[in-house]
Parts: C-alpha cells; sequence; structure tokens
C-alpha cells in the first residue's frame, strides 16, 4: 500500500520483468504535465526504486497480522503461460464469487494470452505474508469462469467499469463474505465514513519495486468527485462508477493504493453503530510514485464505485448463475484466410462472432513486414460483425507477407483467435492513400514548355536578328 | 528584368544538391525526412520542408532533376534567383501546409515536384504582369496541367516510372503558392 508521478493501474508488475502490466493509454485530451510524464511509464519496466522520485518516508499503513486477516480478502493470481505472474487483490462478495478489478485479468505481453482463461487464475485466501505461506492456514481455491464487466475495455483510456467477477470452481460455504455499499459515496462522500484500504501490493517504493507480498492495511480519505477530477486535471476521466480516496493536502500522510493491490477493496462502515464493513471501491489506478504526489500536488487514487455495478453484480451472481453452463463456445471468423493487399491502399477485412453474447476483439497482432501498417477498429462494440480496416506499408514490397493475428474474447472467459494471411500484390500504388484515380498525362506539360522554350528562343533570336538589321 | 543566369544556375544547383546529397543515405533519411502525416500532427514540423529534398528511388530523383532543368531553362529569364530561391522555399512549405490541411487522406509524400510547379507558377506570374507572351502561355499551360490532373488523375506511366504515385495534389499547391508568390512579391523580387 503506498503512496505517488506517474498514472499506472495498480496490479503487480509481472514476475518476468517485461514491462508493467498496469500501464495505461490515454485517448485524447490535453493532459497537465504530471499526466503527460505518466504516459511514458506506458512501456517502461516494472517501477524500479531508483526510477521514482519520492521522500523515503512514504509509507502506507500498517501490516496484518494471520489473525486479523479478513476472511474475505483475497489474492488473486494469474500465473500466465511464460511464467510470469500477476497478482491482484479480490474480495469474497458471495459463496463462490470473488469480485476484482477488471484489468486485473489482461495482460500487455503480447507473448501470452491476452486475456487471462479460468484455469490459469487461482484465488487465495487466509494468509497475511507472501513469503511465509508454511505457518498459514493457506486456501487455494480454482476458478471456474472469468466476468469480465462488458462495457470494459482494456488499454482504451476508459476506466469507468473496471470490474469483474471470478466464480469460484467450488462455493466456500459458511465463510464470511463483504457485503456491498448501500449508497453512492462518489459526488459527496459522507464525512462520517471511516474507510480503508488493504492489499498485497508494493508497500514501500524506496526499497521495494516489487509487491513487498505482506498484507497491509491503511485509512483512507474519501474525496469528492469534483475535487478529485479538478486534482487529476481532466474532467472526463472521473465518471460516476469512480470513487476517488486519499490525502489532498501536502502534509497530509503518503497513504494509498500500489501496485499489487489492484482487485483490492476500498471498504468501511457507517456511522450507525454497528460497524458492519462494506465495500466501497475496488482498487483501480492512481498516480506513480504510489501515494498520490506528483510535483507537490496531491493526486487521489481512484476506486471503481462498487454502488453503481450493483445490479450487474446480482444479476450475475444471483439470477444467472447457473444459467451461465449452456454458454455456446466462441467461434470466430474472417472473411479471408488469406488477402492480396497493396501497399498504402486501405484494404477491407470482415469479422464475424457466433452467438448472442458479447464478443470482443483484442488488438491485433502483426507479424511479418509490418513497419507502418496502419489499422483501425472503427467500432468494436457492433456484436457478432466487426470491419477491420488496414494499409500495408508503403514500404512493402511485391511478394511480402503480413501475418495478421486477432483475438477474440466474450465476458465468460472464451478466447478464441484467427489469422489472416496477407499477401502483398505486384508495384502498385506506393505513396498515395486516397486517390488512386489513374489516366491523364505527366509528360504533356513539360514537353509542350520545351516547346514554348524553343519558340521563345526563336522569337528572340529572330528578334535580334531585326534589331541588327536595322 | 532579365537574370543573371550564372547566379540562376546556382540557385538552382543549390536546391538540387540536397535531394542528390540524401540519395546517397536514402535509407536512414527516408523515415525521418518524408512529408508523414502523423509525424507532422505529432510536432515533426520539418518535415514540410525536408521531404521536398528525398526521392522514391533515383528514377524519381531523375525525373524531377529534369523537370526542374527544363523549367529554368525555358522560364529562368523571368526568374532573378531571389525569387527563384523565394518560390522554391515558400512553395515547398505551401506544398506542406496545403497537404497537411486540405489532403488528410495522404499519409507521405515525398519529392521535389511541388516544387518545381511553384517555381513554374512564381516564373509565369512575373511573366504575365510584365506582358511577356511566354509568362502567359507557360500560366495558361501550368493551369491546365493542374486542371488536367485533377479531373483526370496523374499518370501511371509515370508512376510506373518513378515507383510511386503521383501526388497531384502538391502539384496544385506547389503552383497556387508559386503564382501568388510571383503576383505578391514583384518589387522584392524584380531586378532594375
Amino acid at each position: 500500500m503506498m503512496a505517488g508521478a506517474g498514472i499506472r493501474r495498480l496490479l503487480e508488475p509481472p514476475a518476468s520483468g517485461k514491462g508493467s502490466p498496469g500501464a495505461v493509454r490515454w485517448r485524447n485530451g490535453v493532459l497537465p504535465a504530471f499526466l503527460l510524464s505518466a504516459l511514458s511509464i506506458i512501456t517502461a519496466p516494472p517501477v524500479a526504486a531508483g526510477d521514482l522520485e519520492f521522500t523515503p518516508f512514504v509509507i502506507g499503513g500498517s501490516p496484518v497480522s494471520e489473525p486479523d486477516v479478513p476472511s474475505w480478502m483475497s489474492s488473486v493470481l494469474w500465473f500466465q503461460a511464460n511464467g510470469s505472474q500477476i497478482r491482484c487483490g479480490g474480495t469474497l462478495i458471495a459463496e463462490q464469487w470473488v469480485m476484482t478489478a477488471a484489468h486485473c485479468l489482461f495482460g500487455s505481453s503480447r507473448t501470452v494470452s491476452p486475456v487471462a482463461q479460468p484455469e490459469d487464475v487461482k484465488v487465495w485466501f487466509d494468509f497475511s505474508d507472501f513469503n511465509d505461506l508454511s505457518g498459514s492456514s493457506l486456501l487455494k481455491t480454482q476458478v471456474e469462469q472469468l466476468i469480465i464487466h462488458p462495457e470494459y475495455r482494456d488499454r482504451s483510456g476508459n476506466y469507468a467499469t473496471d470490474i469483474a467477477l471470478l466464480k469460484l470452481a467450488e462455493p466456500l460455504t459458511g465463510r464470511q463474505t463483504i457485503p456491498l455499499a448501500e449508497t453512492n459515496e462518489s459526488e459527496t462522500p459522507n464525512p462520517s465514513l471511516s474507510t480503508f484500504i488493504i492489499g498485497y501490493g508494493v508497500s514501500d517504493q524506496t526499497v521495494e519495486p516489487n509487491p513487498s507480498g505482506k498484507l497491509m492495511e491503511a485509512d483512507v480519505e474519501l474525496i469528492s468527485r469534483n475535487l478529485c477530477r479538478q486534482r487529476w486535471g481532466d474532467s472526463s476521466l472521473i465518471t460516476e462508477g469512480m470513487l476517488c480516496a486519499g490525502y489532498l493536502e501536502p502534509n497530509d500522510p503518503f497513504v494509498g493504493a500500489c501496485f499489487g493491490d489492484s482487485g483490492g477493496p476500498l471498504f468501511g462502515w457507517y456511522p450507525d453503530g454497528t460497524e458492519t464493513i462494506r465495500q466501497f471501491g475496488i482498487i483501480s489506478f492512481g498516480v506513480n510514485p504510489c501515494g498520490g504526489d506528483s510535483n507537490g500536488k496531491r493526486i487521489p487514487g481512484v476506486y471503481t464505485n462498487v454502488f453503481m455495478f450493483g445490479q450487474w453484480i446480482n444479476r450475475w451472481v444471483l439470477a444467472l448463475e447457473g444459467a451461465i453452463e449452456n454458454v455456446p463456445p466462441l467461434n470466430i471468423t474472417a472473411s479471408h484466410t488469406t488477402l492480396v493487399a497493396n501497399a498504402c491502399i486501405s484494404s477491407e477485412l470482415e469479422l464475424a462472432y457466433n452467438g448472442s453474447y458479447d464478443r470482443y476483439v483484442f488488438d491485433p497482432v502483426i507479424r511479418g513486414h509490418s513497419n507502418d501498417l496502419r489499422f483501425s477498429l472503427p467500432d468494436r462494440s457492433v456484436p457478432n460483425r466487426l470491419v477491420l480496416t488496414f494499409t500495408p506499408p508503403a514500404s512493402a514490397r511485391a511478394g511480402d507477407q503480413i501475418e495478421l493475428e486477432l483475438t477474440a474474447f466474450d465476458n465468460f472467459g472464451n478466447v478464441e483467435s484467427v489469422t489472416v494471411d496477407i499477401l502483398m500484390g505486384k508495384g502498385h500504388c506506393k505513396g498515395l492513400l486516397s486517390n488512386d484515380r489513374g489516366g491523364g498525362g505527366a509528360s504533356w506539360p513539360f514537353l509542350l514548355l520545351a516547346l514554348l522554350g524553343i519558340m521563345d528562343f526563336m522569337r528572340r533570336r529572330a528578334a535580334g536578328e531585326r534589331r541588327h538589321a536595322q | 528584368m532579365r537574370s543573371d543566369w550564372l547566379d540562376l544556375l546556382l540557385v538552382g544547383v543549390l536546391l538540387a544538391a540536397p535531394a542528390l546529397g540524401i540519395m546517397l543515405f536514402a535509407d536512414a533519411a527516408w523515415g525521418l525526412l518524408r512529408y508523414d502525416r502523423p509525424a507532422v500532427l505529432d510536432g515533426q514540423l520539418w518535415r514540410l520542408l525536408s521531404a521536398h529534398w528525398i526521392h522514391l528511388g533515383p528514377t524519381h530523383l531523375a525525373v524531377n532533376l529534369a523537370g526542374l532543368a527544363l523549367v529554368l531553362a525555358v522560364l529562368g529569364r523571368l526568374l532573378t534567383p531571389t525569387s527563384l530561391l523565394l518560390s522554391a522555399l515558400f512553395g515547398a512549405l505551401g506544398v506542406g501546409l496545403g497537404l497537411l490541411l486540405f489532403s488528410p487522406g495522404l499519409y507521405w509524400y515525398a519529392g521535389l515536384s511541388g516544387m518545381i510547379a511553384s517555381i513554374w507558377g512564381t516564373a509565369s506570374a512575373r511573366g504575365a504582369r510584365c506582358g511577356s507572351w511566354l509568362g502567359w502561355a507557360s500560366l495558361a499551360l501550368l493551369l491546365g496541367r493542374v486542371l488536367l490532373e485533377q479531373l483526370a488523375g496523374p499518370s501511371p506511366a509515370l508512376a510506373q516510372l518513378i515507383g510511386g504515385a503521383v501526388i497531384v495534389d502538391a502539384h496544385l499547391y506547389g503552383a497556387a503558392t508559386g503564382v501568388l508568390i510571383g503576383v505578391l512579391l514583384p518589387r522584392l523580387t524584380t531586378r532594375h
């Protein structure tokens, strides 16, 4: 748990050390300087202590001893095919359901599946330290299904629906779950609310760039959406589906969520005397270094506003449980398996999906001669059909081959890919994008100009001779 | 308004030399210097000018140098070295800006032809202002060329020859800039 000058998602960098999976991209808008600097970590290697500017006393929260570990608190682990591991927090919200952040289920590496698959995800309960599991009563559970919010688009710049549900393979009967918030605290938070965050993430960026693995807890203050927008300097970023929490004054403690805490809870209780713990938010993103400090300006952390997703959660947890078994397998087909394209000329490829459920296509993976390849996905939200427009590079030569791999996934965790071979046609239209019109002539003006030159020369010569004769 | 042919030749060589030099480092220069719309929009403004001095290959360069030589040989007497220089530089800029503002579908562009159209336009306009039949005739020829290119498109044969498409919009922007320079800056550039 901790504090933060670049924006980052708060999941753990992969153990393989290949980039920060939590890095985010902005779509548009004028960003304040601190956000621009934040963008630089998009492809940056995992956070290293030496890369960060922050004061050495940045420590947030206090450790949670094992007996005090809440029974609903969990660690969501994605064991990736390349050996790396992504860790996030999660909370047990029903006997068979764990809630976490959607971005925890998306990887940044092209070498592994872009979206987690159920068999690769585990949920662990009842431990306080990843480094010392021997004496703990660690409970490891399997995941049967992943339900990603249908409107969530990883790396799209829109994080308004950063929420996902994991259906466990077996129900944890009798285990205490965490109730969800009953009020929307986004606009004007109740000042009497006591709110906390908890997680296994980075606890001190000065000495430990990777998550400490120790469960830490800290109290944070809810911050109104307007104030949060002001501090982030981007009014469109913070939506009603988000909560902000942290500290705003320079002398306030440097406390906040950090790498590895994503997906964990922002929880607390109403001042009703019962001290019933409820989950208000899901740890989503913040600035880096953690804790919310950017050039002396405190920036609150941002959390998914659980209250706004109650209906969606209930639909899955209560209403549709059991119906999920009938989900048809995902099938994606492309209009072409091999496509002849010409340099600089836009071509279209149509993708079709089966079923009536939402399907999404991940960014195409391009192999082969791909410099400058431009492509666009005009509308990802239309179900069952998508037209991909792409433009092979100007430098492509006849006979070049480009392999385009398109991966589709749905909110049931199904993943399917299709590969299209693009073969470059013969010497056509290098240097042109839009006006392949043909016809006309280009050399005749110069021939006529040369003729004019000859005529001019002869006229002047004749004039000279006349003058000479006179 | 007769030009100093030696000065004109020098300016012509000055304009052509970078293009020749860049050909030696074609691969390295290509990505960095061509007009690349996304890169220009990203702040790499030098491409608006530098694009005119890089070419698709030796044939493209040779065709353009031949065109430049012809324009200077025929219309050179209507230009001063200063007007030639101004026409080349402002024409290059005008082509770049024209492509940026009015041809959003064009991703990249390279070559001297837009600038040559500008020089042609400047010389013609200057000649026409002075009542020279050559000025009027070459101006009519330039307008006819641009008009036909806009209506019918570029020559596929030339595109095949230079190894790339002819961006006729560049000729249009170049000619327009050149004529403007010839009309607006006579006093500055006329030798008395």
